[in-house]
């Protein structure tokens, strides 16, 4: 562009930026007859949301709060709303905010319009979808909160260039998953276009903006919803919106006539069109020029690079056939085309073309960042099943709402931590903020009384909550200073200055100790108040000392460190000791943040979104054992140091899960040389590979429930495969690959229903049948290659048990479940059988030596046990290629066993690593997650690796966990070495 | 330590942007020093706050600068303005040589630290800028047209209004208003371009 070209062209962006995004091609298109400038302007109108939010009038402007959202910026705006990026203040992160603008929200029918997408969207779960998280209202605004999704759009991408032929088609098979995803539950897209497709710099594509989706007739229950009548479709293509479709929609659809998944198709050989010869595929003067050549011209072939595999050329003419009859009929159809140009037969010149973008040199390179807070959904409710020191076990969790208080949610940590135990366990204090006026006030939630969370008056500001040692009271930070409430009643009273304060506790002589700035050291005053004494100062290499714990006996003080090397991220932090009246501090855990002892003998803290434990020996200070993830998806504050968890001395645990992670899941070959397997929009977990090698099942997490998926690898779109209001969890396939065995909660009338093994035809056909029915808790382990025996784990009042389950029946006659019978059983954990690929040995856990290690014994017996792993291991694999068997540390290292087998002998080589094969552990704690399975050809192993943090779950933010320290024992022995 | 901003000093200062256009190149040499020495304190002094997700507010420093230098009772409106337009580019300046030289020295490490003074806060109200991005496409648009990117560099960098940015130009504020619309979209597509 010369300067006379860009004046001329300033005018008509100036314009333009006064109008609503929607009608500013428009504006474009009718006042700028030259063509060249046009498409120059429109590009830059369509360029990135970065700097384009300054039109006046938008219903939300930066610095709104939502809810719990505070508005960034303007996204984009259309006619079913706009799209606001939005962070969420106290967790640091950012989503999108569809908001339904104000001038209509008052109109009953695009309201409905607007809870039907909400619902639509939220059906769709695929990696190649952009998610919605949630539908939300606050304060009368309607709002769909949704993956942001970072990343220029395809629209950008191929602005003025064509892609080469990889990445074409890399982008082009993820559209094609997308939408056969979306077709095969029956929902339309409708309004396809490189503008609503994303790449995020991982390479994943996300189709962004099924808004113009309706659920086919076949799927509308009412039948109400005339789904494809021409005036629906005129309706739902309002103004702007029509704009910057034309180019890419179907002739039937411009016509006005019913449209249906093939006008999606269209749409797709549109943008791959695009992509390769980096030429809109039907681009008229305007709007209705371009509609008469997507009526009666063919777009024109020769500009097509001429390196386009013949595969590719075809599909295309197939899927830009104007006569929707004889066009491709199933998105999937063209999956095969790809695949086919990209076999190595098909040679191709991949210079053509110049991707303008720069890429990553690895497409498909892993995250290389992981924030503090994490996942795991469900884990608590399987960590809470089956209770061995109680009478009665607690075997669902405990949820508390925090809105159940007056219309508040939990603080997520703004300036201080946001939650407390009473030392006996019976109460729990948090930082609720107001949904109105935002304010963060203390409540308190009696946890064995059915009422809501009393709000503790005059607290407003409240944070950093902890209770007197004999629990009547409570001490918090506001206004500067540090204040006690009685939990019965009462105002606050004032004792001391805290200006910034950062975290307290309250020793059993009555002394509170507290940070009372956010770079000081620690002060100490008598809760009964009076002038603060300083009692500790930084070190030279000290930043902060924050969160401290007067640990039992009152002889020393823990608390949170930083140094200058921290650069503020508490996941650098370090968890120091000073005694107590004086003495030298030590550092006893670095990388950690929000220390505390508990009386169960450990110290836990917060380490990359996961809690740790270890052994603590009071008397010397000092640690006893290696640090151990016990839970995943902990929610903290890593710029703050906060821990959103707090323990009672009765041994109860508290926390707030942080959102659910998008986990990628990679495969790595015996070289560390890592392939993306799936990508992901949801978490995942609990790897099983078919028999066969071709398929992939595993649970996934979609916000509520885990429910097992299968995916095809070589179609990649993964499929449901159970689906039922309880969790299903730990696929195992039966060897001839026909079956999936399962623990599900399923089938269960009582309130908290416990985990028993089922299973399923692996292609969803047929029910699924109960095979165990059992008060314990149960998952399946392990197929005896005869697959007729079903090893696994239960676990009674006291330990987990190695069961067997003998399947009766043949595949004609029908399966009968026998009953189950014991095979390991002590006074110490035995669990994840794993059988060998000839049956004559089993692998499995064992805490006999006081840690988890892996053993091997002989099948069924007798014989003695072989310990396999070294400085501890879980969840043994055996190869069914190689002499090898597999498990994994503690900290998440594959490690390899090479064994030999002579006559009843069992003979285990030394440990090695597989190179790369390392992945985050969600825990120890409760369900084995299994994280990984070996392929069956033995050279390669699927791996879930640690994935990028979601929103944070405000639903239902904090999970109870009666029996922690029970657990800690079992899983954590504080003299583990 | 910086300058002290005495009152006597700040007469001197206030006199010597009342003279702005009238005044020696030593007078302006003079000033623009003083303006910078402050800028770059402020701007350091920012720098070690604790929050390092906070976003530059370059309006905020300019301020902050404005009120610590000058005595500003005695300055006229467009004297005030054209304090602002030196400090744009000053800040510019300031900004630009932080955020590569922490890039440099923090290649490979985590980009959180490099925040502080990475990104300025948009002042029409869309997403923080990265500083050096936005840099070097105002760069590429004074090419095209330098009385926008002067207009812009006003704005984002000295965090001026409209109004003020119009007053030390010489234009209407709706002239500024739409320099400054175009200048959005054609930064936006560049800084993307470019990343």
């Amino acid at each position: 562009m010369n300067p006379s070209e860009w004046e001329r062209a300033k005018a008509l962006l100036a314009e333009a930026a006064t109008l609503p995004a929607a009608d500013r091609v428009r504006f474009v298109i009718e006042h700028c007859p030259d063509e060249e400038l046009r498409r120059e302007v429109i590009d830059l109108l369509d360029s990135p949301a970065a700097l384009t939010g300054i039109v006046a009038g938008h219903a939300l402007q930066p610095g709104a709060r939502v809810g719990p959202y505070v508005i960034e910026t303007l996204l984009g705006s259309g006619g079913m709303g706009e799209v606001y990026r939005a962070r969420d203040g106290t967790l640091n992160r950012c989503v999108a905010i569809k908001v339904l603008p104000d001038p209509v929200a008052d109109d009953p029918g695009r309201r409905s319009r607007f809870r039907r997408e909400a619902q639509i969207l939220a059906a769709l779960n695929h990696p190649n979808i952009a998610h919605i998280h949630g539908f939300e209202e606050f304060g009368g605004v309607d709002t769909l909160v949704m993956e942001l999704v970072d990343g220029p759009t395809l629209a950008d991408t191929i602005a003025h260039h064509a892609l080469t032929l990889t990445d074409a088609l890399a982008i082009a098979r993820q559209i094609i998953d997308a939408l056969d995803a979306a077709h095969g539950q029956g929902i339309v897209h409708r309004d396809l276009k490189p503008a609503n497709i994303k790449i995020r710099d991982d390479g994943t594509v996300k189709v962004l903006d099924f808004g113009l989706a309706k659920a086919l007739a076949s799927r509308t229950p009412s039948g109400t919803e005339a789904v494809s009548s021409p005036t629906a479709s005129v309706r739902s293509t309002e103004a702007g919106l029509v704009l910057g479709t034309a180019p890419y929609m179907a002739p039937e659809q411009a016509l006005g006539k019913t449209v249906d998944k093939r006008a999606d198709i269209w749409s797709f050989g549109c943008v791959l069109f695009e992509m390769l010869s980096g030429r809109r595929a039907f681009a008229g003067k305007d709007v209705s020029d371009t509609l008469s050549l997507v009526i009666g011209k063919d777009p024109d072939w020769t500009a097509l690079p001429s390196n386009t595999p013949a595969p590719i050329a075809r599909v295309l003419r197939q899927c830009l056939h104007k006569d929707r009859s004889r066009r491709l009929a199933d998105i999937a159809d063209a999956r095969f085309a790809i695949e086919e140009a990209l076999t190595p037969s098909t040679e191709f010149d991949d210079t053509a073309g110049v991707s303008r973008a720069p890429r990553p040199a690895v497409w498909w390179r892993a995250l290389p960042w992981v924030l503090a807070a994490a996942t795991g959904g469900a884990l608590a409710f399987v960590l809470l099943s089956g209770s061995p020191s109680r009478t009665t076990p607690m075997t669902a969790p405990l949820h508390l709402t925090a809105d159940l208080a007056a219309g508040a949610v939990l603080s997520f940590g703004g300036t201080g931590s946001s939650l407390a135990l009473s030392p006996n366990g019976t109460e729990l204090a948090f930082i609720g903020h107001n949904l109105t006026d935002g304010v963060p006030r203390l409540f308190v939630r009696h946890l064995e009384r059915q009422e809501d969370a009393a709000l503790l008056p005059e607290t407003d500001g409240a944070m950093s909550p902890f209770f007197s040692p004999d629990g009547q009271w409570l001490a918090f930070f506001g206004s500067g200073k540090l204040k006690k409430i009685s939990v019965s009643g009462g105002a606050p009273i004032t004792l001391c200055d805290a200006p910034n304060a950062r975290g307290g506790d309250w020793g059993d002589d009555g002394t509170i100790f507290f940070s009372a700035d956010r770079q000081s050291g620690l002060s100490r005053v008598s809760s009964a108040g009076g002038a603060p004494v300083v009692t500790t100062t930084l070190d030279a290499g000290e930043l902060t000392q924050r969160f401290p714990q007067v640990l039992p006996g009152g002889k020393a003080l823990l608390y949170t460190s930083l140094s200058p090397q921290g650069d503020f991220d508490f996941d650098k932090g370090n968890l120091v000791v000073q005694p107590l009246p004086s003495g030298v501090r030590k550092v006893v855990q670095r990388g950690a943040y929000f220390g505390r002892y508990v009386p169960s003998g450990h110290l836990i803290f917060l380490r990359n979104g996961t809690l740790f434990a270890q052994g603590f020996d009071l008397a010397r200070l000092e640690v006893t054992s290696a640090p151990i993830p016990v839970i995943d998806n902990v929610a903290g504050n890593t710029t703050l140091g906060a821990g959103l968890f707090a323990v009672s001395n009765a041994g109860m645990l508290a926390y707030a899960p942080a959102g659910t992670r998008t986990r990628p899941i990679e495969s790595i070959d015996r070289f560390g040389k890592v392939a993306s397997l799936q990508s992901a929009s949801s978490d995942w977990s609990d790897l099983a590979f078919a028999p066969d090698g071709s398929r992939l099942a595993y649970p996934v997490w979609d916000g509520k429930l885990w429910d097992i998926w299968v995916a095809d690898l070589a179609r990649g779109a993964p499929t449901r495969l159970t689906s039922s209001n309880s969790h299903t969890q730990s696929p195992v396939w039966t060897p001839d690959g026909r079956r999936i065995a399962f623990a599900s909660q399923r089938g269960e009338r009582k309130v908290s229903p416990t985990f028993n093994l089922y299973w399923q035809r692996a292609d969803g056909s047929g029910d699924v049948q109960r095979l165990t029915t059992s008060e314990n808790m149960q998952a399946p382990g392990s197929w005896h290659p005869n697959g007729k025996v079903l090893a696994f784990e239960e676990r009674t009042p006291s330990h987990f048990n190695v069961m067997l389950l003998a399947m009766e029946g043949d595949e004609a006659s029908g399966w009968r479940p026998g009953t189950p019978t014991t095979l390991l059983s002590a006074d110490f954990d035995q669990r994840a059988p794993a059988f060998s690929p000839d049956g004559r040995w089993l692998a499995y856990e064992s805490s006999q030596s006081g840690q988890l290690h892996v053993y091997v014994r002989a099948f069924p017996g007798p014989g003695s046990q072989v310990q396999i792993s070294t400085g501890g291991g879980v969840l043994p694999k055996w190869s069914r290629t190689r002499r090898e068997l597999l498990y994994s540390t503690f900290d998440g290292q594959i490690m390899i066993v090479s064994y030999s087998v002579a006559g009843a002998s069992f003979k285990a080589e030394l440990p090695r690593p597989w190179p790369g094969a390392r992945y985050t552990p969600r825990g120890l704690l409760g369900f084995r997650i299994r994280e990984f399975d070996l392929h069956p050809d033995g050279n390669r192993l699927a791996l879930v690796t640690a994935g990028a943090p979601g929103p944070p779950i405000r639903r239902f933010p904090v999970r109870i966990f009666l029996n922690f320290f029970d657990e800690l024992q079992r899983t954590a022995p504080p003299r583990g070495k | 330590m910086g300058i002290q901003s005495s009152p006597s000093q700040k007469q001197d200062l206030t006199d010597l942007l009342g003279r702005w256009a009238t005044g020696t190149p030593a007078d302006r040499e003079r000033l623009m020093s003083a303006v910078q020495r402050e800028l770059r304190r402020i701007a350091a002094a920012y720098m070690r706050r604790e929050r390092p997700d906070h976003t530059l507010q370059p309006t905020a420093l300019v301020h902050e600068a404005y009120l610590r230098l000058i005595n500003e009772r005695d300055v006229r409106w467009d004297g005030r303005a054209h304090f602002f337009g030196i400090a744009a580019r000053l800040m510019r300046q300031i900004l630009v040589d932080h955020a590569r030289k922490h890039r440099a020295g923090k290649r490979g490490m985590a980009t959180r630290t490099d925040r502080p003074l990475s990104e300025v806060a948009d002042p029409a109200g869309g997403q923080n800028l990265d500083v050096v991005a936005l840099h070097e496409a105002l760069d590429d648009l004074a090419a095209l047209d330098p009385r926008q990117a002067e207009i812009v560099e006003l704005r984002y960098f000295g965090g001026l209004t409209e109004a003020e940015v119009a007053t030390v130009k010489a234009l209407s504020p709706a002239t500024i208003r739409r320099e400054v619309a175009a200048a959005r979209f054609w930064l936006g597509r560049r800084m993307r371009d470019t990343q």
